[in-house]
């Protein structure tokens, strides 16, 4: 038995086993089964912490095998928080057990400093480019675990991530305010589109952009890999770096740095007066520009119907459902909503790489809802589900394009 | 493990089916009640046919077989007290039919309930029963638990619906009980004695269920009182006016607190406890029972008196109540929800002799559920973890048994006996009354392999 865990007793002895969320958790929807959803992932922990079970491969694979998104918690009467659960057993396991020893290696080396970060994600592009033509090959089998999946598309890396596209500052004539641009890894290396656009929408709505030219990770996969010290030691250095006092709002186009950044940071360092003052900055760009901006007064809609996907991070961790809805229905030919837009697409960062087959087979009914639609786009709010959802698509003979609201935004802006 | 035991399975169910792993047994052993037992095997099937030869194993090895739904079971039912093979129906979940003239759905027996809502909605048809769990729980567990739900006043049980039942019976033999037709008189009604049987005579394979149209609309009000009695004494009046309610449920105080805590609505909880009705039919009779409602409501001198606005905010008041039971467990760890049901009229009775037995033990009571069929659902909250509380709250149960029976009432409306009210039978049915149920069980079930251990067995 596991003393560490033992702290996570009165969290996990509050889930009353009702099974309510059997009803909206994505592992389960698939596999049908008690051990991969969240009851039974709270009663294993507590079968370990009673000293009825030991950790053993089973265990370290229904813990590993959740999509961490957080709709357990937010439909969960009795309260139980079953992400923060997760992630302290996987830290324990970590540590204990040794899990996932090489991920989180190439993590916590990669996501070190933006050296590392620069070199690492420089190296996937090459990787991908190099590996890609292989995956469809007999070789695939050999191939690192991120290419093995011969299905998967993987988005072709731009050649220049976001802060060498846009200068540091974006200013605008008589501007309302200043904000800081946090664009996330995804959107700095992989999507760097979004973070022009995210620049470009947000001077239109009159405010001076800042990017953070070393930026650096939130620290998400580091913590959902149980890696919890680097994470922490990361987060020290995020909050530093976005101490950034004359800006009116910290904002983000990824949720899960949002949520990241906004709520997790604050738990993990108690003591930080920098933390607690980031997070208040904090906000999704979807819910700044409703709330704070005129901007869909400035936009004439464009004549494509969009479908909205829910992602996870903004929808059940932080609760924002009706903004992105609102830029939708100002900037388009129409808003057609699909079945279940707020289930996962499966993605879950980490999740995918580490179970592909299962993430896609989520992938693959999330396209067929968004497919049944009929609308010319699907749009959604995070680069990671735009991803996820493009391989999807594509793999369910989907025609429609993924575009990150911001996108539409610009497109439907007045020129 | 027995090795023979999983060979045999492994002969006749495909790969994937069949688990001893030690993280599948913990996940398969318990339901809401959070009582634990260790099965020895778990079998998932994904044909129903392939469960009589699951039976006709466990007979020749003498395991007992215990069915599980979803395990949202409120009484153990499911739960593997003698151990055995626990049964799944989780991937027998296909509709196989929902036919629009005979007014009838057929269905594998791990099809959740609200799936079956769904699929008749979408055909303009009713499948009424609808316990609070219905996003979660199957119909197999429905019928086995006769389980009841929000809209039981007008609407009746699971009982009501079930036409016919297709049965695994102990050793591999297989009926069927009652037909398709609404009439059907040829022999003993056989569906009705595998309802609310709990897994203790057979398998469900299949079962036919009744449809009705679906009403045209709804109107819901609510109604604060500044007492829980107040509010049980307003159920009395509106039953005798004549008006039959779709949906009558009550929430105490406490239960109001926790659901806040949990939907955190910002909206302040001032009253003692509340009421939700509602009326459903055409459009013309909701009108005329709506007017009446609001006059009866009207005279019943409540603290509050609100007529929703609109189906969304309807569905949001019972989503809200149908939290109640889980969002107890903000306010403690253990939850220990009674069932006890009593005819309408003794409702306040009821509610005294619970408030009575809270004060006696100094226990925490929050108490909801269906005022409209005297099923209220007085819930004890507190940390079974500590032994003393442990004590206090099995002879607090024991009380509100004995209040429940001496108002002429029932144990149990709704949630079954399984393990928790076992010793309690007598006292309700009497010896001849188990005598008979024993007989029963022995005719079916001679060897005792079905679900052993729970009811009187
Ligand atoms: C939050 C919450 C709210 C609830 N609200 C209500 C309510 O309003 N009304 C109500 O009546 N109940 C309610 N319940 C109790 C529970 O949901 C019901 O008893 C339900 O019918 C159980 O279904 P299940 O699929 O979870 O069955 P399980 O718990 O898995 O099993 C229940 C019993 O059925 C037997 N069984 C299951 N499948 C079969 C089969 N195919 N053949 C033979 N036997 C079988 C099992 O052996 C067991 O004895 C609630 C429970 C929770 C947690």
């Amino acid at each position: 038995m596991s003393k560490e865990l033992e702290k996570l007793a009165d969290l996990v002895y509050k889930c009353i086993r009702c099974g309510a969320c059997r009803s909206v958790c994505p592992t389960f929807g698939e596999e049908l089964s008690e051990t991969v959803v969240a009851r039974g992932r709270m009663a294993l922990v507590e079968a370990v912490i009673d000293g009825r079970l030991d950790m053993g491969e089973a265990f370290e694979n229904t813990i590993f095998g959740c999509a961490m998104c957080g709709a357990c918690k937010a439909n969960c009467p009795a309260g139980v928080d079953v992400p923060k659960v997760i992630e302290e057993a996987r830290a324990v396991l970590a540590k204990e057990k040794g899990s996932q020893s090489l991920a989180r290696y190439l993590a916590r080396r990669s996501l070190k400093d933006k050296k590392a970060m620069d070199g690492a994600f420089a190296m996937m592009a090459l990787g991908r480019a190099f590996y890609a033509p292989l995956a469809a090959t007999p070789l695939a089998k050999f191939l690192p675990y991120q290419y093995k999946d011969m299905k998967r598309n993987l988005p072709k890396m731009p050649k220049r991530p976001l802060p060498k596209r846009v200068p540091e500052h974006s200013t605008v004539d008589n501007a309302k305010g200043r904000v800081v641009f946090y664009a996330g890894c995804v959107v700095n290396y992989v999507y760097p589109e979004i973070g022009e656009t995210a620049v470009h929408v947000l001077n239109a709505a009159g405010y001076d952009v800042r990017i953070i030219r070393d930026e650096l990770c939130c620290g998400k996969p580091l913590s959902s890999l149980g890696e919890m010290d680097a994470y922490r030691k990361l987060a020290e250095q995020v909050v530093a770096q976005l101490e950034v006092s004359e800006a009116d709002a910290v904002l983000t186009a990824c949720p899960t740095c949002a949520l990241t950044l906004k709520e997790d940071y604050p738990k993990i360092l108690p003591d930080s007066k920098g933390a607690a003052a980031l997070s208040d900055k904090v906000e999704d760009v979807n819910r700044f520009l409703t709330k704070n901006t005129d901007i869909l007064k400035g936009i004439e809609p464009i004549a494509s119907t969009v479908t909205y996907h829910d992602p996870c991070h903004l929808n059940f961790g932080m609760g924002i459902k009706a903004e992105p809805r609102e830029i939708l229905k100002a900037a388009t030919g129409g808003l057609v909503e699909m079945a279940g837009a707020e289930k996962c697409c499966g993605f879950g960062g980490s999740f995918s790489f580490l179970n592909y087959a299962l993430s896609g087979r989520i992938a693959s009914k999330k396209s067929g809802a968004a497919i049944a639609t009929g609308a010319d786009i699907v749009a959604t709010a995070c680069p990671g589900c735009m991803m996820h959802m493009r391989d999807g698509l594509k793999q369910a003979g989907g025609k429609q394009e993924v575009l990150h609201t911001l996108q539409i935004i610009e497109k439907a802006l007045k020129k | 493990m027995d090795k023979d035991l999983i060979n045999d399975l492994a002969s006749i169910l495909p790969e994937g089916s069949i688990t001893a792993v030690e993280e599948e047994l913990v996940c398969y052993g318990s339901d809401a009640t959070r009582v634990f037992a260790r099965p020895d095997v778990v079998v998932r099937p994904t044909d129903a046919d392939s469960i009589p030869e699951v039976m006709i194993v466990a007979a020749r090895h003498g395991m007992p077989v215990v069915p599980r739904g979803a395990g949202t079971g409120l009484s153990g039912g499911c739960v593997p007290i003698k151990g055995g093979i626990v049964v799944s129906t989780e991937r027998l979940n296909r509709i196989k039919e929902i036919d629009t003239i005979d007014l009838v759905a057929v269905v594998e027996p791990g099809v959740v309930t609200q799936d079956i809502h769904e699929a008749a909605e979408a055909e303009g048809l009713f499948y009424p029963p609808d316990p609070a769990s219905f996003k979660a729980c199957t119909i197999g567990g429905n019928v086995a638990e006769n389980a009841g739900g929000l809209r039981g006043l007008k609407y009746g049980v699971t009982r009501d619906y079930v036409l016919s039942l297709k049965v695994a019976l102990p050793g591999g033999g297989v009926m069927v009980a009652g037909g398709r037709t609404l009439k059907n008189v040829t022999g003993y009604d056989m569906a009705r004695l595998f309802v609310g049987s709990e897994g203790t005579l057979g398998f469900i394979l299949e079962a036919a269920l009744k449809l009705i149209p679906k009403p045209e609309t709804k109107a819901a009000f609510l109604t604060a009182y500044d007492t829980l009695e107040h509010a049980s004494e307003a159920v009395v009046s509106i039953v005798r006016s004549g008006v039959t309610p779709s949906t009558l449920e009550i929430m105490d105080r406490v239960t109001l607190d926790a659901v806040e805590a949990y939907r955190n609505t910002g909206n302040e909880v001032r009253h003692g406890a509340l009421l939700l009705v509602e009326v459903d039919g055409s459009d013309v009779e909701v009108r005329r029972q709506a007017d009446a409602l609001d006059a009866v409501l009207g005279r019943t001198a409540p603290a509050e008196l609100r007529r929703a606005t609109d189906l969304a905010e309807q569905a949001a008041l019972w989503a809200a109540r149908r939290s109640a039971l889980s969002a107890l467990a903000r306010v403690s760890p253990s939850v220990i929800l009674e069932d006890a049901t009593v005819p309408r009229k003794q409702i306040p009775a009821m509610v005294r002799a619970i408030e009575g037995i809270a004060k006696k033990y100094d226990l925490k009571i929050g108490t909801f559920g269906h005022a409209g069929d005297g099923n209220l659902h007085p819930t004890i909250i507190t940390d079974l973890r500590i032994a003393d509380n442990r004590k206090r709250v099995e002879a607090a149960v024991s009380d509100i048994f004995d209040a429940a029976l001496a108002l002429g009432g029932t144990l149990s409306g709704e949630h079954g006996i399984g393990l928790a009210k076992s010793s309690f039978m007598e006292r309700e049915l009497g010896r001849s009354g188990v005598a008979v149920m024993r007989a029963v069980k022995d005719a079916i079930d001679p060897r005792g392999l079905m679900n052993p251990g729970k009811m009187f067995l």
